[in-house]
């Protein structure tokens, strides 16, 4: 506690950190409500920005960027009946027959709430749960962590998409793409094609910008022609009756809360398990522990109550396995990872031995809770405000200049033309990833840890006396890599299931 | 193939294309020098390249198996297909214009720099997404220019080369201030 005190005061002594994460809150919401705009895209396109920003500030920036973002997309979900995010897909459900009802301002402070009180729930437990589980896990060597980016690979392949093979092929692709470049071990050249700028790899940045927002441009270019938002006409905020969350219904909301909270939560320690996992499942268990589950879907505020709260609790958890293992457990630590290399941070257990890295990382955990309180207040007010202000953002003005900033940012990572080729080429790819059921999440998560994960496999044989049995005699990484085949396993059968009873919708 | 469901055929397409990118990566992988060690740096490239080409095999298997013509589940037209799955209301025009759109961006870059790559494309872009009116397509790409001029290439210093063909940095950095 004396800890993220101390990190308080560190926040608060920086006053260009508390002015990021304010602007961070706004940035998030309205990233978020943008229909098609996730969180990731948001921070992949400010990334180069935050280059040019001191550690604690950058970090605080797009840390608190996904958890509005996370937010924001309630917005987009509620009064568009289109999900800014995949996380806010299971807020549709209840929120938008709230619009079409007249009650769109009670929706909103619903998921305000709701978001707000999962999201701090989430938190406190990456700050108590993250210091206790690195105090353990940083006695591992290279064999453990050969072992827990294994099992990382293949939890997060597994699970992150609708299939299992290709989840993997994910991280595969990721995988490979990152060892491009010198080779960690001999300094030998790999796989450059004769670019002598790629000596250095791929860079994380037009690699993110191009999966996550050229993909998106392209697919809002499709869009742009045919559709248009819809259902905010019908907001009506002016009946306070209709638009004002009562004390009864924040009663009885508080306990799916509560329960979502720990769901999202625990969902959220799990690598590759993400927000849109989370949703679903909260809103699914609430459902069936209703008296009246028939009224689910016809626009109840404990509808709203359930999903967001979960959602917004995968934040802080999905810090864990970054903080505690290296291994990024979303897209969003995935990013984060970058931004600490480039300020000479080695993320890991070892974080929390060093003053400096430590008192940096209660600051971040300051500025997270501060940042919750931001989009807090700012949603609860000026939700209903943003969404109408987005709804007036017509789609062919405002997506030509999210793809000229995204080429710039491209361009920004490393000044370099050719990462704005990359950035194209994996917007192809990205596209092509989203219309066939690859996952975008998985190849940038395994990107990001392709390069560690083959140096400790080298390292570990370059100890080992008995080839490569070391991954099995050491039993805690034998642990790690049983967990991982474990849950691909057990996938596998529940989808091959799930493809017996419904053959015609279910992916392989 | 006639008989095979929506779902099936992009599988099988899928499946091609995963196999053709695992044998790239496989030839790339090839060409690392292994060096000495037992493990080499080429090792992990080829096991990833290798495991590629398997899955994708993989999934041509899986989707045959479960071509739900084959089991008897109605013709092609009956096959539900999720939404945004597959390439059928795929706008080729649209994905090409805005990937050109990046194109022209690169090649405006290197031949005049980076105020002229952002100010053709941007006008571009504009058009690809529909805006038809001459005053919108001058007007926006020309104040948001000179706004990303002004906040890339001065507040945030990047590296504004020269073009190629056309050097305006003279006139551009009036507006950065570099």
């Amino acid at each position: 506690m004396l800890d993220l005190l101390g990190g308080f005061v560190h926040l608060f002594s920086d006053l260009e950190a508390v002015f990021f994460v304010f602007l961070a809150g706004l940035v998030g919401i309205v990233a978020g409500a943008l229909p098609g705009l996730t969180a990731a895209a948001a921070i992949a396109m400010l990334l180069p920005l935050s280059f040019h920003l001191d550690a604690l500030p950058a970090l605080a920036f797009l840390y608190v960027i996904g958890k509005s973002g996370r937010y924001g997309g309630s917005i987009a979900a509620i009064l568009f009946n289109t999900p800014g995010t995949a996380a806010s897909a299971a807020t549709m459900q209840d929120g938008y027959p709230m619009t079409v009802r007249g009650e769109a301002g009670k929706a909103l402070k619903t998921a305000t709430i709701a978001s707000i009180i999962g999201d701090y729930i989430g938190e406190f437990i990456l700050i108590f749960g993250a210091v206790l589980i690195a105090s353990y896990t940083k006695t591992f060597g290279p064999t453990e962590y050969f072992a827990i980016y294994v099992m990382a690979f293949i939890v997060i392949g597994s699970v992150v998409g609708k299939s299992v093979i290709k989840g993997i092929l994910s991280t595969l692709l990721g995988g490979f793409v990152a060892l491009v470049g010198l080779d960690t071990i001999t300094n030998a050249p790999r796989m450059t094609m004769g670019f002598n700028e790629l000596d250095e790899g791929m860079a994380l940045v037009p690699l993110l910008i191009g999966v996550f927002v050229i993909s998106e441009v392209i697919i809002q270019a499709e869009k742009s022609a045919k559709d248009k938002l819809d259902g905010l006409g019908e907001i009506d905020i002016g009946n306070p009756d209709a638009n004002h969350l009562t004390w009864a219904e924040f009663k009885r909301c508080f306990p799916i809360m509560i329960r979502s909270s720990f769901i999202g939560s625990f969902i959220g320690m799990m690598p590759g398990l993400g927000s849109s996992v989370a949703c679903f499942v909260a809103y699914g268990e609430e459902k069936r522990r209703s008296k009246n589950p028939e009224e689910w879907g016809t626009g109840i505020v404990e509808g709203i109550a359930a999903p967001e709260s979960s959602n917004n609790a995968v934040s802080g958890p999905s810090m864990i396995p970054l903080l505690t293992l290296g291994i990024p457990g979303s897209t969003v630590a995935a990013i984060l990872i970058g931004v600490f290399l480039i300020h000479g941070i080695q993320v890991g257990p070892s974080i929390f031995d060093t003053p400096h890295s430590r008192q940096l990382i209660y600051a971040l955990f300051a500025a997270g809770l501060l940042g919750i309180a931001v989009y807090g207040v700012m949603g609860y007010w000026g939700g209903p405000f943003i969404g109408r202000m987005i709804s007036y953002l017509p789609p062919r003005m405002l997506y030509p200049f999210i793809f000229l900033t995204s080429i710039a940012a491209s361009y920004s990572s490393r000044a370099s033309i050719l990462d704005v080729g990359i950035a194209l080429i994996f917007g192809i790819v990205g596209y092509g990833m989203r219309r066939t059921e690859f996952s975008a999440a998985a190849f940038v998560i395994a990107f990001v840890l392709a390069n560690n994960m083959e140096e400790s496999f080298r390292q570990a044989l370059l100890l080992s006396d008995d080839g490569i049995l070391i991954f099995v005699k050491e039993p805690v990484a034998l642990a790690f890599l049983v967990v991982g085949f474990g849950v691909m396993i057990f996938r596998s059968v529940s989808v091959m299931r799930h493809k017996r009873k419904y053959p015609d919708a279910t992916p392989t | 193939m006639s008989t095979l469901s929506y779902r099936t055929k992009i599988e099988l397409g899928v499946t091609a294309v995963v196999v053709v990118v695992g044998l790239f990566f496989a030839i790339l992988a090839w060409d690392i020098n292994p060096k000495s060690h037992e493990i080499g740096p080429r090792a992990v490239p080829m096991f990833i390249a290798v495991t590629m080409i398997l899955l994708g095999a993989l999934i041509s298997f899986v989707a045959l198996r479960f071509n739900s013509i084959e089991n008897g589940n109605g013709s092609d037209d009956d096959v539900y297909v999720e939404d945004d799955y597959g390439f059928a209301d795929s706008n080729i025009t649209r994905v090409f214009s805005v990937i050109g759109c990046g194109i022209v961006y690169i090649i405006l870059f290197i031949g005049f720099g980076y105020f002229v790559a952002t100010l053709g494309s941007l006008f571009l872009i504009m058009f690809a997404f529909g805006n038809r009116n001459p005053r919108t397509l001058i007007l926006v790409p020309a104040i948001g220019t000179v706004v990303y001029q002004y906040v890339f290439m001065g507040l945030m210093g990047l590296h504004d080369p020269a073009g190629e063909l056309l050097d305006v940095t003279a006139l551009t950095n009036l507006i950065s201030g570099n």
